[in-house]
């Protein structure tokens, strides 16, 4: 018997973060969750699965448009013209969606109820899948505390969205203890709702497999599901399949020992090369960050636009296609600025104020309100959320001044013939 | 630090340039001459590329390879070391040290303290053209003073510049109210975006009605295409029996002419063919007879005349063909033989001859004796080569053993030159324990500073603190509130004082509107009465009584002028009750004419009742808050009591308690510095004691341990060099040693091979037979000799061998031939074999021929009887098929037999034609059947029938095309449904997450550049604020100076911030209404004042001047001259100009003993310097 185990598809979802510029390959981001739903129901038809799992959110909660819904069910057909099972439960994002609550998907999908556990035996494969969807967006108890016993002679497979007992960037629902599902009886927990891919323990298996593509450049690297081969009650394999559309990538470069952009730029073209070299094909979204104490970094700071036009330039002539997302600068000059900073000159003085303004709420709180008008004007998903343009609290502007002495500090010293 | 000395050994046009810059210590003005194309700028790039490395690509390496380039230099560090450094251009190990060992650059920027490029050229470099653009930015600032001080302090960028540049870029992004800001254009655009993605999304009600439109479509396909049906199979049996009228007419005809034909026997439909075909093969069997007859009688007489020889037959062909082969064989055997006989006699004289040559005296069949082998022959013929090498092998080895001993001694007697080795152990730790320590003298100085500078703050700050009086070490215990507790405070008072403000609002609002409503209600009053529904229901009650007075009155009799004292008194009753009717009428009319007085005045008296109630809540409220006020005042003050102090409002003491905050840093700062100092001298205690031991002297360690420390450093250095001297020598011996066993070994080897060659040369040249004596040389031809001659004589054996055996052949033919004859023909016997062999052939051939004809003859014979008996079978058959046809026509003969067979021919022909018919009209079945059919048709209208099917068939078109209609519709539908699964609203709303990216992007570029310039704006306020005094203060004293007194000094103009120059009678001049040169050395002394305020705190660095003269005319570039010669006293001022006027002037202006020249000489590969004025030899 196989199965595959899916969660987090996020139908229809963009993909956040990425601007555009001159040659940056617009079209084929379009319908990247969707292409990975196809890629996920072609696996299943190629390996000749028997059974599909899915562990929540399949949609987005506030995502209203029906079309997204019909896609879904349209491959849900195909997997019924290969006789290919599917189960899923609801996500927090499911719970809250209207798609969710009109859609007539065909007969070989079946959801777990969301208002109590049930158990859903596949006779003729030999397998029980438990499971509970969430009923309401924020569900705070644990679900798997009444899931119900295993089933003796089956395989059985707990079907759960949780994020276990926390995970960093995901909210804290259905908490439970790994101890507590491992000691339940079931042969595999197949787990969602967390965006990174996770083997938790191999004995009983508890997987979360990460979402079926990465959404923003914090999702980074293979995304897929799991093809799991089962030989009566045991798991033979648990493999990983990428199935992911559009590959997110950090590539992250020491220049430290780079004295012109020009060698900076030669750097990240060759680590570019691996990086999209281990993409397959796929487009890929890269962001780059430079780091290390350089001879350079005054040069960098000063032509950050000339330097991302570059990039971007760069990342069209690599040999699988890219969109460059954005360029990080964490580099940092030869002289500690802490000792730029003890110098008893006018630029000494600035970076000494500069360190004052960070340490005083007050100033801060002034400082905030040459940027209130921008704030006012920014659209929703900027003002709040978790991708939200946080433009007045203390950290915030902690950062926005390192910037600022970043700008100020070749500015002032005139640092103009570094940049030729 | 200093230079002592800059050196170009090869740099730019220089080759071997050195400048003497050691005089003048710890300052000195060293005025560096280079007129044009001197290479004044190539010194002064010179200098930087010394101290920071060469750029990438330079432009000095047109006299000298860019590998070659080298400059040079001795620094002194303040405590008076010398480093000697030199630079050149490549990637690694770029700075070396005198003795040209790479040197780390952490030595160099030790010197430097810290002092990048950047800074050193922003503070100690100036050029004319940066002091014309500072002179520019004062205009452009208008002598701003936070700024011209700010620029005098960065080195003089402009930033008024950099304000403004940041402000329009700023701008760019992002304007409140712009429309054309890049921010702006983008916001605008992602509002379009997001109601687009909106209106693109499909809820899931409309796709629901449009599948359930589908559904009801579908149906009415299916209905249409039923109906449709149904009509064409009426269609169908309506042409169908249309077309069968026809044919049923035809058949019915044909029906008729069977009849007429009558019985006939049904003949098989091909008994014409078959009856035709056996008279033909009876006709032909009977000459074929006759034929075969004649054949078989030929055959018999042939047989009867053929003879055969019998005794001929029974030899196998095989043994005949071989005798014919040993026939011809024989024939060319006999004309060959005495060919060979010849050449065997030939060969043998060629042999003699050639033996005779080389073994004289031994005869033709001894030769073959010791032979000697191919391999021996090949191996003889390799040693003379072999011979040659061995002994240029020998000769070699022998000189190479002569070189390796020459060396040897002289490695020897090296070694034994050298002094014996001495202990740096102790040295070395004792150094490098002192160098891991650090600069401690320099510590020590400044961590005197710093304590020194501590405690001032904190007596100055505990000074300035009012409010407590506590000692200042306890300070750190006071138990003062926490900041929340402050802070609570703070909004506890502000909330109460908030409520007290909106409640005394509210009381004073409601009194306001009270008055209004009593003074309305005083004013309808004032215009009259108003009547009221209490009024009335009074006046008719009263009107009630009245009444029932006069009714009890009535009939008790009383006459009505009678008066009712109870009801009315002094008045008959009837008349009180009459009035008693007229008031309530009054009042009822009143209350329905004036309806509006009073309504107005029921609602101002539910108003006033209302406003009352709330001035006595009001009232309430007030109270309450006042109790509370007095309880947090409390609260507050009792938050203090246990530090004594009594407080002032919550944000004051908030501020207060970071003033003391400060205060209790500033203590704990002074307490750590003193603790460290007391650290650090235990420490150099310690460094200076094994200093001492490892030097064997003393060392105080009050004094500066860096003299001892070179000391030491240098020791070690002579130390190591002689021990790495001493090992690489005893190295070199022990190799040579080594190599000279070697090449020994290799000698004595070499000779033991040629003895062993002695020994196979010998060997093999008596193997071959000739004396030993012969030389490698004279070998050679007799072997290739020896070789030819077993050539020839293996050859010549072979010749014999082949005559020997055509000999043999020619004696067993005969005998074989004698023996064929005995056997088969006696009459031969006399004539040559191959004759006589040749005729016995021929008649073996002969027999052979005849034997085969008699077999053929008798196999024919055979055959043509059988194939007779078969023709007999065939003819018997064909008379029984005639027969057989005769009886089935009952015929008596073959001429009825025809007859018969015609007429049975008719009628099939007839059965076949109706048979078709019937079979056209029942068709491939399914359809009705032939009896059906014909009842059907009997007595239809054609007509009729013609109209129906055109009907039928205009219904089936319609339908057909209303089903057309409706399939249509419901594929539009079906794919109007299709597209609800497109994602359109799904990349809209990823064209609206591209857009927000944008946006965000842009938005953080704008917050950078905004801040960027608020913060700048506000440190260069903070910088004046700081520095206006002392740096200003400087600045207005050698202002006058630079200006030769035709200014009076600097100050801050009546419109604050803005530096005014002041003339000498006391006017005011604005930077604008200064001249050029003006400007420049106001913006020089700015310069200087800062320079001088920075020396008061960090370590001096030689300060580099490039012609910065120029715009000055002589007195005032004496006057600047001078103020920087002053400067001299305390750094080094490296002074590049190139104009003599310059040096003149400086003699002038800047004392002897400070001042230095040095010259650039014209360019050229020999350029050199020219003596320094008063400079003094190069100390190292």
């Amino acid at each position: 018997m196989k199965f595959v185990h899916a969660a987090d598809l996020h139908l229809d979802s963009p993909l956040s973060g990425l601007s555009r510029y001159e040659g940056a390959p617009v079209e084929q981001i379009r319908g990247a969750t969707r292409r990975a739903l196809e890629n996920l129901v072609e696996l299943c038809i190629e390996e000749r699965v028997d059974l599909l799992v899915i562990a929540g959110d399949l949609y987005d909660g506030d995502w209203r448009d029906y079309s997204t819904g019909l896609f879904f069910c349209k491959q849900m057909a195909r997997l019924r013209a290969a006789s290919v099972q599917v189960v899923w439960i609801r996500g927090n994002h499911d719970a809250a969606s209207k798609l969710t609550a009109h859609l007539g998907l065909p007969d070989n999908v079946r959801e777990l109820s969301h208002k109590r556990p049930e158990t859903f035996v596949l006779e003729a494969l030999g397998v029980a899948v438990h499971g509970q969807g969430f009923e309401t967006r924020e569900v705070t108890r644990d679900l798997s505390e009444r899931y119900p016993a295993p089933k003796r002679d089956l395989f059985n497979i707990g079907l759960l969205h949780t994020a276990l007992e926390g995970r960093p960037g995901h909210a804290p629902y259905a908490p439970c203890r790994l101890s507590e599902l491992t000691n339940r009886g079931y042969d595999y927990w197949a787990l969602g709702h967390v965006h990174q891919r996770e083997v938790l323990s191999e004995s009983p298996w508890v997987v979360f497999p990460g979402n079926l593509q990465g959404r923003h450049a914090r999702e980074t690297g293979v995304k897929g599901a799991s093809l799991v081969t089962v030989d009566g009650q045991t798991v033979r394999s648990v493999e990983h399949r990428a199935l992911d559309d559009v590959r997110w990538i950090a590539t992250s470069v020491d220049v430290s020992r780079e004295r012109t952009i020009d060698a900076v730029l030669e750097r990240v073209r060759a680590e570019l090369m691996v990086g999209v070299g281990a993409s397959e094909g796929r487009l890929s979204a890269l962001r780059v960050r430079l780091h290390g104490a350089s001879a350079v970094h005054e040069a960098l700071r000063m032509n950050v636009d000339r330097v991302t036009e570059e990039l971007r330039g760069l990342s069209l002539d690599l040999p699988n296609e890219a969109w460059f997302e954005k360029l990080e600068l964490s580099t940092t000059p030869l002289v500690a600025l802490g000792k730029l900073a003890e110098r008893p000159d006018a630029i000494g003085h600035m970076l000494r104020g500069l360190g004052e303004l960070s340490a005083d709420p007050q100033a801060l709180a002034e400082l905030a309100v040459e940027l209130a008008e921008l704030k006012r004007r920014l659209p929703a998903e900027l003002r709040e959320g978790p991708d939200a343009l946080d433009l007045d609290s203390p950290e915030a502007l902690r950062a926005l001044l390192r910037e600022v002495e970043d700008t100020l500090l070749p500015a002032v010293q005139g640092a103009e013939e570094l940049a030729s | 630090m200093r230079f002592l000395r800059l050196g170009f050994p090869a740099f730019g046009p220089f080759t071997g340039l050195s400048l003497d810059l050691s005089g003048g210590a710890p300052g000195g003005f060293h005025v560096i001459f280079g007129p044009n194309e001197a290479g004044k700028s190539s010194a002064l790039r010179g200098v930087h590329h010394l101290l920071y490395g060469f750029p990438e690509r330079t432009s000095d390496a047109h006299v000298h390879p860019s590998t070659e380039l080298r400059i040079t230099a001795a620094l002194a560090a303040e405590g008076g070391k010398v480093l000697d450094i030199q630079r050149l251009k490549r990637r690694k190990d770029a700075l070396r040290d005198g003795h040209d060992a790479p040197l780390d650059e952490s030595a160099l920027s030790e010197l430097l303290a810290g002092v990048d490029a950047r800074i050193f050229e922003r503070l100690f470099g100036l050029d004319h053209e940066r002091l014309k653009q500072a002179g520019e930015a004062l205009l452009e600032d208008q002598g701003d003073v936070g700024e011209s001080l700010f620029d005098a302090g960065s080195g003089g960028r402009g930033i008024r510049r950099v304000l403004d540049e940041l402000g329009r870029g700023a701008d760019e992004i992002f304007k409140p109210r712009s429309s054309k800001a890049r921010l702006n254009v983008l916001l605008d655009g992602y509002k379009e975006a997001r109601a687009a993605t909106r209106d693109a999304q499909v809820s899931p009600e409309k796709w629901l009605e449009q599948r359930q439109k589908l559904d009801s479509e579908r149906k009415r396909v299916t209905d249409l295409g039923e109906r449709r049906k149904k009509l064409l199979e009426d269609s169908i049996a309506l042409s169908r029996l249309d077309g069968a009228l026809g044919p049923i007419a035809r058949r019915g005809a044909l029906r008729e002419k069977l009849a007429a034909i009558g019985p006939v026997p049904a003949l098989p439909e091909d008994a014409s063919e078959r009856r035709r075909s056996a008279e033909r093969i009876r006709d032909d069997l009977s000459t074929e007879r006759a034929r075969l007859q004649r054949e078989f009688n030929k055959k018999q007489e042939r047989l009867a005349e053929l003879v055969v020889q019998e005794n001929l037959l029974g030899v196998s062909p095989e043994a005949i063909e071989k005798l014919r082969d040993l026939v011809g064989e024989f024939r060319k055997a006999q004309e060959d033989l005495p060919k060979r006989r010849e050449d065997v006699r030939r060969r043998e004289a060629e042999v003699m001859r050639l033996a005779s040559g080389l073994y004289p005296g031994r005869a033709l069949d001894q030769l073959d004796v010791g032979r000697p082998g191919a391999a021996e022959l090949a191996r003889v013929r390799t040693l003379p080569q072999k011979h040659a090498e061995l002994n240029e092998r020998v000769k070699g080895l022998l000189n190479a053993l002569r070189n390796h001993e020459l060396d040897l001694a002289e490695t020897v007697s090296a070694l034994a030159e050298l002094k014996p080795s001495e202990e740096l152990g102790l040295l070395k730790r004792a150094f490098s324990a002192a160098r891991s320590h650090g600069d401690s003298d320099r510590r020590l100085r400044e961590m005197h500073g710093e304590l020194g500078r501590l405690e001032a703050k904190s007596r100055a700050q505990s000074a300035t603190l009012g409010l407590w009086q506590g000692e200042l070490e306890t300070a750190s215990h006071v138990p003062l509130p926490q900041a929340e507790t402050i802070a609570r405070f703070r909004g506890e008072f502000e909330q109460l004082s908030q409520r007290r403000a909106h409640a005394e609002r509210e009381a004073a609002l409601a009194s306001e509107q009270l008055s209004r409503v009593v003074e309305k209600i005083g004013s309808i009053q004032r215009s009259g009465s108003v009547p009221s529904e209490a009024a009335l229901s009074e006046a008719r009650a009263r009107r009630g009584q009245g009444l029932a007075r006069v009714q009890q009155a009535w009939q008790s009799g009383a006459p009505p002028e009678m008066a009712d004292p109870e009801f009315a008194v002094g008045q008959p009753l009837i008349k009180a009750f009459e009035q008693s009717m007229s008031a309530a009428d009054e009042i009822a009319d009143r209350l329905w004419r004036e309806a509006e007085r009073v309504s107005s005045m029921a609602a101002l008296e539910a108003e006033r009742h209302r406003l009352q109630s709330e001035a006595e809540a009001s009232a309430e409220r007030l109270r309450d808050l006042s109790k509370q006020e007095a309880e947090a005042q409390g609260a507050w003050r009792a938050a203090w009591q246990p530090a004594g102090i009594e407080p002032r409002t919550p944000a004051e003491m908030s501020a207060w308690i970071g003033l003391f905050r400060n205060l209790c840093e500033a203590l704990e700062q002074t307490a750590t510095a003193r603790r460290e100092l007391e650290t650090l001298r235990s420490e150099r205690a310690a460094i200076a004691e094994s200093l001492g031991l490892a030097l064997k002297r003393e060392v105080a360690p009050e004094q500066a341990l860096a003299p001892a420390l070179a000391a030491c450093e240098e020791a070690i250095e002579l130390g190591t060099r002689a021990g790495q001297r001493r090992s690489e020598l005893t190295e070199r011996q022990k190799k040579l040693e080594r190599q000279r066993a070697e090449v020994e070994r290799d000698l004595s080897e070499a000779r033991a091979a040629l003895e062993q060659w002695q020994d196979h040369w010998s060997a093999a040249v008596k193997r071959l037979g000739f004396v030993a004596a012969l030389s490698p040389e004279e070998l050679a031809p007799l072997v290739d000799s020896v070789s030819d001659l077993f050539t020839r004589l293996d050859e010549l054996g072979e010749q014999r061998r082949r005559a020997q055996r055509m000999e043999q052949d020619r004696v067993a033919f005969e005998r074989v031939v004698a023996e064929w004859l005995e056997t088969y023909a006696a009459d031969l016997r006399g004539r040559a074999p191959d004759v006589a062999a040749e005729e016995l052939v021929r008649r073996f051939q002969s027999a052979e021929n005849q034997r085969e004809e008699r077999a053929q003859l008798r196999a024919d014979v055979d055959q043509i009887s059988s194939e007779l008996s078969a023709l007999e079978a065939r003819a018997e058959r064909v008379t029984r098929e005639l027969d057989a046809l005769l009886n089935a026509a009952n015929a008596p003969d073959l001429v009825a037999l025809a007859e018969v067979e015609q007429r049975s021919a008719e009628a099939r022909e007839l059965l076949r034609q109706i048979d078709a018919l019937e079979g056209s009209l029942v068709g491939d079945g399914g359809g009705p059947t032939l009896d059906e059919l014909v009842e059907a048709a009997r007595g239809v209208d054609r007509a009729a029938l013609q109209v129906r099917l055109l009907e039928v068939k205009e219904e089936i078109e319609r339908l057909h095309e209303e089903h057309q209609d409706a399939s249509a519709e419901v594929r539009s539908l079906e794919q109007g449904l299709d597209t609800y699964t497109d994602n359109d609203a799904a990349e809209r709303a990823q064209f609206q997450a591209v857009q927000v990216a944008e946006i965000r992007e842009q938005a953080l570029r704008y917050a950078r550049l905004r801040l960027s310039a608020v913060v700048l704006e506000r440190e260069v306020e903070r910088y004046r604020e700081q520095n206006q005094g002392p740096v200003l203060k400087r600045a207005s004293a050698l202002f006058p100076l630079l200006t030769l007194g035709y200014y009076r000094g600097l100050r801050v103009g009546v419109e604050e911030r803005q530096i005014v120059a002041l003339r000498e009678n006391g006017k005011e001049v604005p930077v604008a209404g200064l001249s050029e040169g003006a400007r420049y050395q106001l913006y020089l002394a700015l310069r200087v004042a800062t320079l001088e305020r920075y020396l008061e705190r960090n370590p001096p660095l030689p300060m580099i001047l490039d012609d910065i003269l120029i715009h000055f005319d002589d007195e005032r570039a004496a006057a600047a001259l001078s103020v920087l010669g002053g400067l001299a006293d305390r750094i080094q001022i490296l002074f590049f100009t190139h104009h003599a006027r310059d040096l003149a002037l400086a003699e002038r202006a800047i004392p002897a003993s400070r001042l230095f020249r040095h010259d650039l000489a014209a360019p050229g590969p020999s350029a050199t310097a020219s003596a320094a004025v008063g400079a003094t030899s190069l100390a190292k």
